[in-house]
């Protein structure tokens, strides 16, 4: 059964299928302005996740039950499970504060960066959610440091099953800050925090091969996320609250064992961030 | 399937996540304030997206068309390609400053699809553009039906509209009933197939040329625009994207330009814009102030022209001593007034003003900036853009 109705909310509300978690993530990275950045890895709760801690370039399934991160109550299927409402907050002067709250698909760990051989992945584990990869985009971010310069691109399988599509170059961030998005700096500076597709594709389904074209330092992971739901803090204030039917006409459902998490692109460093989030889901 | 036609179209896209919305903060010239009545392009600022590098770049004169990934371009962000499956619009925006004296002001959201620089800023007559057809894609010829094929999308075919000029190249022989250095003019069938015409008027009476084989070796079909491609609806804006001042001149400007029915030799009207002197950077050179010359960001086009396919010719009728300025062809997609300082105002395009704007793939969106009153220096502004697609 699925939510289809007014009455479908009303009556999960009423009967109880419903939880609000409140979470606290800090994090010390000092990033420039205005960069696109992973919460995974701050601190508090729920505890971090370091893109790095499973064998090299094997796809590897981020989940609740495995990672944790936002807990969103159990396994219910066959119910579905529905993003409500969201409030979120941040103390500090970092606004406006932009964030995309994707479901954390799979990930693969520990490309180096300092090659330009060509890094096959091991896809033997595939999507666990999405598996027909619908919206599924790529997220390359840096889990050691970076001196600047480097370039790479992904090879990927679409969403018509063809293997060794071609994304476009970007470079790699300069920096000693993890889980910054490296993708942001592709060529065209607009700060699209994914990986460009070729022309003709929406998404991906697996990354095939990662060619790093001009060398840098150390390590990164690519993540296949997909974005359930965006909102921006402009005021520190004053929470910021998403009522996702109300005011958005639509309840971002949420896959049993998603790994929840936020990228986040503040106005200023992220250093000493203190993000506070409320989540509201309800089941049917 | 393509388009929204009822409400609950809308809510099974936006419930199936075929949504994107992007948070965008930039901030106003770091350096010079704005007179009241002035138009800003914020192409050049901080934040996010960051500033361009784009648009000082280049030979003088000749086209540049512009993408969302183009290099350099910092355009605002609204998802990837989607088409020909989906059609993405846009379904609703909102704008908002805290900077003191700033409101009220109006902010206009366009496309740019290209551009000409003109370093030549102290040649006073009216010098020609370059425009080559640079956006490609290669098709096959059906000789029973007369319809072309797109067969490669790197350069977005199913942007192409009817009435659009193209030209065709082959690697062999053509196929039979067209010719090399010939202008056409599409009519579109769908996203992937065309018809050709041998004027702007058969295109539109959809009277096709009669293809009598498919050729032999591979077909290129290449136009100007990268969208909007036969015109319609795109204006001109004359605008500094230079971290210096042009020089202290008050030039009258014009153009001489092909129109969206593809009337060449078109020319923008006798009371002509007037450039400001010392224009800083990022202003749009003909507003601001008071008195003849000075209008809104759109250059005024010829009596009865409904939008611009390209640029023929481009003049300042003094010297403007030095600098440069850019000529950008764009899109008006959308705009907000702001009446009130730290109040974020919203436009839904579907309940307040029902007109879903098409985002075509591989817009680059940029905001403009009309100053009510005057701007102060670095002032800042937020806003979001909700892009939905079926």
């Amino acid at each position: 059964m699925a939510i289809s109705s007014i009455k479908d909310i009303v009556d999960a509300e009423i009967g109880g299928k419903t939880m609000t978690y409140n979470f606290r993530k800090v994090t010390n990275q000092v990033t420039t302005s205005s960069v696109w950045f992973d919460m995974s890895i701050g601190t508090w709760n729920p505890w971090p996740k370091y893109w790095f801690d499973a064998e090299p370039l094997k796809a590897k399934v981020a989940s609740q039950s495995q990672d944790w991160w936002f807990y969103h109550w159990k396994n219910i299927s066959p119910l579905k499970k529905y993003l409500r409402k969201t409030t979120n907050t941040i103390v500090g002067t970092w606004v406006p504060f932009q964030q995309i709250l994707c479901d954390y698909l799979l990930y693969y760990p520990s490309v180096a960066q300092d090659t330009t051989d060509t890094q096959i992945m091991d896809n033997t584990v595939t999507l666990s959610r999405y598996t027909d990869g619908k919206w599924v985009q790529i997220l390359p971010i840096l889990v050691a440091g970076a001196a600047w310069g480097g370039t790479f691109s992904v090879t990927y399988t679409n969403s018509d099953w063809v293997a060794w599509r071609q994304s476009a170059t970007a470079q790699i961030y300069g920096n000693t800050v993890w889980s910054v998005v490296h993708s942001q700096w592709n060529t065209d500076l607009s700060a699209w925090p994914f990986l460009w597709l070729q022309s003709g594709d929406t998404w991906v389904r697996s990354i095939d091969s990662v060619t790093v074209n001009i060398t840098d330092i150390w390590l990164m992971s690519f993540i296949l996320v997909k974005p359930l739901a965006y909102s921006q803090i402009l005021d520190n204030t004053a929470p910021t609250e998403r009522d996702y039917f109300l005011d958005l006409w639509t309840l971002p459902q949420i896959e049993d064992d998603a790994y929840l998490s936020y990228l986040v692109c503040p106005r200023w460093t992220l250093n000493g961030v203190q993000q506070y989030t409320e989540m509201k889901i309800i089941w049917e | 399937m393509p388009w929204f036609s009822s409400n609950d179209q809308l809510i099974n896209a936006l419930t199936q996540g075929q949504q994107f919305r992007y948070d965008w903060s930039k901030n106003f010239n770091p350096t010079t304030a704005a007179v009241a009545n002035e138009f800003h392009t914020l192409f050049r600022w901080a934040w996010n997206p960051w500033a361009d590098a784009l648009f000082d770049t280049g030979a003088n004169l000749t086209f540049q068309g512009v993408t969302d990934q183009t290099t350099s371009a910092a355009s605002i962000p609204h998802w990837g390609n989607v088409q020909p499956t989906y059609t993405k619009h846009l379904l609703n925006l909102a704008a908002y400053t805290a900077a003191a004296t700033v409101a009220p002001w109006v902010a206009v959201l366009v496309d740019v699809v290209g551009f000409y620089r003109k370093t030549s800023v102290t040649t006073t007559t009216a010098e020609a553009t370059t425009n080559t057809l640079g956006y490609g894609d290669t098709f096959t010829a059906d000789a029973g039906t007369d319809i072309i094929t797109m067969t490669s999308t790197a350069n977005i075919p199913s942007n192409i509209l009817t009435g659009t000029r193209v030209r065709l190249t082959t690697t062999t022989t053509l196929p039979a009933g067209l010719a090399l250095a010939t202008d056409y003019y599409v009519i579109k069938v769908t996203d992937s197939t065309f018809k050709l015409a041998t004027s702007y008027a058969n295109a539109v009476a959809g009277t096709a040329i009669d293809i009598t084989s498919a050729g032999t070796g591979t077909h290129t079909m290449s136009r100007l625009l990268p969208r909007y491609t036969n015109g319609a609806g795109v204006q001109a804006i004359f605008f500094n994207p230079a971290a210096t001042a042009l020089g202290a001149a008050t030039p009258n400007l014009s153009l001489g330009y092909t129109n969206s029915a593809q009337v060449a030799s078109r020319s923008t009207p006798t009371v002509l814009p007037i450039g400001k002197t010392a224009a800083s950077n990022s202003l749009i050179l003909y507003t601001g102030a008071t008195g003849t010359g000075k209008y809104n960001y759109q250059m005024p086009l010829a009596s009865g022209d409904a939008g611009i396919a390209e640029i023929n010719t481009i003049q300042n009728s003094t010297s403007y001593v030095s600098g440069t300025y850019t000529v950008a062809l764009v899109k008006e997609i959308a705009r907000i007034p702001i009446t009130t300082l730290g109040v974020a105002w919203e436009r839904d395009l579907l309940n307040q003003i029902p007109s879903l704007p098409r985002i075509y793939d591989g817009a680059a969106l940029y905001w403009l900036w009309g100053s009510w009153l005057a701007t102060p220096a670095n002032s800042n502004f937020s806003g979001y853009l909700t892009c939905v697609w079926n």
